[in-house]
């Protein structure tokens, strides 16, 4: 393979990412606040990879999730996403351009109850994606979602096709939901946790069928949690957010075993674990968490952080450096 | 609390503001040749002109219009005698008043009341009577039923009189004006309010459990209500009050039986909602007792969008209340208003526009500054769940 | 003097619905010692919230008790009157429910609910009694007493938790049911949380019985585990008991079934089927379509829920042999 070929541009790209909600006050109802609910995120992910972003609840991660779909718009940064080989700033896109862009990147969203319309059937469901994008006719179509049905495990596909929402379990829904998302032959998903709402038994089963569809299909994730045991699964890079900004990143092993900003220890440290004779230590943390709101110049852990330090203070959020092979961390004392 | 208040008159100066000039652009828009209308004398028509300054350019009578409107000048009666209109309204104000806040504030507590029992205890003969004297309530044609009640208590039983707001025989010579009597006896409605809020709100500080406040509440009425009794009779007026009440009954009953129904309706509605959430379940778990269950629960939080709704219902409560004064010939601003459109008194008519905009305005603000008051959620933002 | 609090007797409870009646809960017999905090662990669908509500009669109106003694001490509480069991409510059994659920009244400040249940139960003679108590109950929890006077839509999540918490204690109950206390939280607070119930549970001398569906919750807060499974206690055993040698294969499946942080990245097993519809449940043994290792017995009759030595039961034909 020649070698520029194999340097090839990430899939997804975010630069400078922050999204700033407005608090209002006053008679008439100007913002004088702002919640900095995803602030100046920098990431990228290669083709076929999964990146797992995880957090606690106020961490920005959800939000990152949506503004990679374009749920959300974004105050400002760039989404470079590689589109039919080009990079492109879907940050800004509107219109038809932004209609394509939905071919190419797609999400599944939490709950399996809530994401699926009541009032229609699988099949109304899963095809909808082509029916919007216009391709193929029914025939066409109906083929298409058979196929995708029996490739996430509900088979036989012509018994389920005409059910409605109700008829089916958390389980199926949620397979429902991710064939739905797959259809369009997406080159990439946002995952926002699929399975923090099925039961655990339920819930392997998706982790798995993610897996292997991901490799069957060479899909690349942005897998969104709060659980890091089931992150441990899913991804294979991992991003710790903290109160809209990512404060570690790297391999997900690595930042497992070895987590170096004092966040990402704190909540390993916080995992409870299923064996009764270990004896687990609280986590090394202060406080409760708060809300980015006009955040003051420093680092955003500074008022929870067992090593805080006048370096934390006095300057701005520590920037993300490399610490170790592919380890990231923003932090002045690591 | 205080700012929300500040913001929300700030908001209805200006909404009254825009209304009034709404007023003046359906003043200027009226398609017909008031004058013409009016059938009245060319001589006269010159003089109305100018007092209703018609002969000034459009800008000065905008200005003139929202003046007077501040300042209390309401124009003249282009029928009666050139007689202020303010003046015929400080009048007519107090009869209204004395029909429709009762009517509506006791409407409004039976539909609650009623509305609680039967969102509490479903099932029974009692809800199935219940909910269809709230249907029939809820559809009546006000008119109509004032007539069938007339026909029925005044003049089948002769129980109580037909119409009017005096016996006029029993007035004759007295020298006592029906107009003062009125405003005292709204003064005595509102002071009643006032103490009767103020006593319940002193039995929940008081006493603790329900009896105790029972026996304050029952206690603290009967004071009040002898000293009303006592001071009415002190003034000799006493069977001028009595006579004036009456006469008021019918009206009253039949206004209150319109509009029970809807907040009834609703109130019930909202008791079943509210029945689900689980709140009631952890009071359950408390082994709160079913009274205060029903009460402090689930009635209490039900209340609320009853409350909102209210503010919505009020102006159409007003619009039956001015319909059934018009049946009973209750001298008041209802009876007034008809009296006026009859005989092309535009001035008297745009006046009773403009006051009963400031009426509602006013009753919308206090009702949103109630629910602000009563829900505490909405007094602070919620911070957590953004 | 015995030392069981509560000892439940073949409970069995069905809802009635359109569909017909869900044997939601079938046969379940456990008992729990004074000071004993117990696990009861399942999926979404197995009776243990079922039982929990079933215990306090709080069961919705399409519940209906088929058999059973529920024992607190010596009295059978499926067997009072309603006033009765008011009685019973929050002064010797009180609940703390999931967190997500809006457990405080919106309209009232947060003390004041928490003097309704002391109000209730004539726990106090005068306001100040009842002030100091309140105070008291919310410096247990580490919440600031000044918050007493604020609304439940002023607090955070946690902080509503740990208020959930505080009111749970007032009455000085014997027993507190925790169902699902930490699910919707931030797994730093859930810590913070549950080491605070843990010790206010040693302190007090309470017994507690956790119900999750998060195993590893369950693993760190509890002396004894039982495992339900579609209505029936399957296993009952002491936590390490169930981790390290659980016996059936239910319990088994569930713990290869679980993701965890530490140790070695291994293969997650996935337990294949879906749980039973409740309303034709499977004869026999209720996992049997589920069983690798069922047989035709299974398939016929329920087994036993018995002791395999050392207070560790289980309900199985089959169950595993872990070496």
């Amino acid at each position: 393979m020649p070698a520029d070929m194999m340097v090839k541009e990430p899939l997804v790209k975010v630069e400078g990412l922050s999204k700033l909600y407005p608090l209002t006050t006053g008679i008439f109802r100007e913002a004088r606040s702002f919640i900095h609910a995803v602030d100046g995120v920098n990431f990228s992910i290669p083709d076929g990879e999964s990146l797992g972003l995880v957090g606690e609840s106020g961490s920005g991660k959800t939000t990152t999730g949506k503004l990679l779909v374009r749920l959300v718009d974004p105050t400002a940064g760039q989404i470079q996403v590689r589109i039919n080989g080009s990079g492109t700033d879907i940050a800004h896109l509107k219109g038809r351009g932004l209609k394509t862009f939905r071919r190419h990147v797609q999400m599944i969203f939490q709950d399996p109850y809530e994401s699926l319309n009541p009032r229609r059937t699988v099949f109304d469901t899963v095809s909808e994606p082509l029916a919007v994008q216009g391709i193929g006719d029914v025939v066409e179509r109906e083929r298409q979602v058979a196929e995708l049905l029996a490739l996430v495990g509900i088979t036989p596909p012509d018994t389920f096709m005409f059910r409605y929402p109700h008829e089916l379990s958390g389980g199926q829904r949620q397979r429902v939901a991710i064939a739905r998302a797959l259809i369009v032959l997406p080159s990439f998903i946002v995952a926002d946790e699929p399975t923090s709402m099925l039961d655990v038994s339920i819930r392997t089963g998706i982790m798995n069928l993610m897996q292997d569809l991901a490799e069957k299909m060479g899909v690349t994730y942005l897998y969104i949690t709060h659980d890091l045991a089931v992150a441990r699964y899913m991804t294979n890079r991992l991003a710790v957010m903290y109160l809209g900004k990512i404060v570690e990143m790297g391999g997900t092993e690595e930042i497992l075993q070895h987590p170096l900003h004092p966040y990402t220890r704190a909540l390993l440290s916080a995992v409870p674990v299923p064996d009764p004779t270990l004896k687990r230590e609280p986590p090394d943390i202060k406080g409760s968490i708060a809300k980015a709101i006009d955040p003051m110049p420093r680092c955003r852990f500074y008022d929870r952080c067992p090593m805080a330090a006048k370096v934390c203070e006095d300057n701005d959020h520590p920037p993300l450096e490399e610490k170790g092979p592919g380890h990231w961390v923003a932090c002045y004392r690591v | 609390m205080a700012r929300y208040v500040v913001r929300r008159l700030a908001r209805a100066a200006i909404t009254l503001v825009i209304f009034q000039t709404l007023l003046f652009i359906l003043l200027q828009a009226l398609p017909w040749d008031y004058f013409h209308l009016a059938r009245l004398s060319s001589a006269y028509q010159q003089t109305l002109r100018h007092l209703m300054r018609m002969d000034l350019p459009l800008w000065h009578q905008y200005y003139y219009w929202m003046k007077g409107f501040f300042t209390g000048d309401l124009g003249v009666s282009a029928q009666l005698g050139h007689t202020p209109v303010m003046r015929l309204f400080l009048n007519r104000l107090p009869p209204t008043l004395l029909f429709f806040l009762p009517g509506t504030l006791l409407g409004f507590m039976l539909g609650i009341s009623l509305g609680k029992t039967i969102g509490w205890r479903r099932g029974s003969r009692l809800e199935l009577g219940i909910t269809l004297g709230g249907v029939a309530s809820y559809t009546s044609f006000a008119p109509w039923l004032a007539f069938v009640l007339v026909n029925i208590f005044a003049l089948w039983l002769g129980w109580l009189p037909p119409e009017n707001i005096i016996t006029a025989g029993l007035w004759a010579g007295s020298g006592v004006l029906v107009e003062v009597v009125v405003a005292w006896l709204l003064a005595t409605l509102l002071v009643s309010l006032m103490a009767m809020v103020s006593l319940w709100r002193a039995s929940l500080i008081l006493a603790r459990s329900a009896w105790p406040r029972r026996v304050i509440n029952l206690l603290g009425l009967a004071l009040l209500f002898m000293a009303v009794w006592s001071a009415w009779m002190a003034s000799g007026w006493a069977p001028y009050a009595l006579d004036i009440l009456e006469h008021l009954l019918l009206p009253l009953a039949t206004l209150v039986f319109l509009s029970f129904g809807e907040t009834m309706l609703l109130m019930r509605t909202t008791m079943l909602d509210v029945l689900a959430d689980d709140h009631v379940l952890v009071a359950r778990a408390k082994g709160v007792s079913p009274a205060n269950l029903r009460d402090r629960h689930v009635a209490r939080i039900a209340l609320l969008p009853v409350l909102a709704r209210f503010i919505v219902q009020l102006p159409l409560i007003l619009i039956g209340s001015f319909a059934l004064e018009r049946v009973f010939f209750w001298k008041g601003m209802g009876e007034l208003l008809f009296q006026a459109v009859d005989m092309y008194d535009l001035p008297v008519v745009m006046g009773v526009l403009s006051l009963v905009g400031i009426l509602m305005l006013l009753a919308h603000v206090g009702l949103d500054i109630l629910v602000v008051w009563l829900d505490p959620r909405l007094r602070k933002p919620d911070l957590f769940s953004v | 003097m015995s030392n069981i609090l509560l000892n439940v007797e073949d409970l069995s409870m069905h809802y009635s619905t359109r569909a017909g009646e869900v044997s939601a809960v079938d046969n379940v017999s456990f008992s729990l010692k004074k000071g004993e905090a117990m696990g009861l662990v399942g999926e979404s669908g197995c009776g243990k919230t079922s039982i929990a509500t079933t215990l306090l009669r709080l069961m919705p109106d399409n519940a209906l008790v088929k058999g059973g003694h529920v024992y607190l001490d010596d009295t059978d509480l499926l067997s009072l009157r309603e006033e009765e069991m008011r009685q019973v409510r929050w002064k010797r059994i009180s609940m703390v429910f999931q967190a997500a659920m809006n457990a405080l009244n919106p309209v009232y400040k947060v003390g004041e609910q928490i003097i309704e249940a002391l109000e209730t139960h004539h726990m106090f003679a005068t306001n100040e009694e009842a002030r100091q108590r309140i105070v008291e109950l919310f410096t247990l929890v580490d919440l600031d007493p000044k918050m007493l006077d604020q609304y439940p839509h002023e607090y955070s999540g946690g902080m509503r938790q740990r208020a959930v918490i505080a009111m749970s204690l007032a009455c000085h109950p014997d027993l507190i049911i925790a169902d699902e206390p930490t699910t919707a939280l931030d797994v730093i607070v859930q810590d913070n949380l549950l080491r605070e119930m843990m010790a206010l549970q040693k302190k007090l001398g309470m017994s507690m019985i956790y119900i999750s569906h998060d195993i590893a919750v369950i693993a760190e807060v509890s002396d004894r585990i039982g495992v339900m499974y579609a209505g029936r206690l399957v296993e009952l055993a002491t936590s390490e008991h169930i981790f390290k040698r659980p016996l059936h294969p239910y319990t088994y499946g569930l713990m290869s079934a679980f993701p965890s942080i530490i140790g070695p990245k291994r293969e997650l097993t996935t337990l294949p089927g879906e749980p039973p519809d409740l309303i034709k449940p499977p004869p026999g043994c209720r996992f049997h379509p589920r069983c690798p290792f069922a047989t035709e017995i299974c398939t016929k009759e329920v087994p036993e829920f018995t002791d395999m030595g050392g207070g560790h039961f289980v309900a199985c034909y089959h169950p595993v042999e872990v070496s």
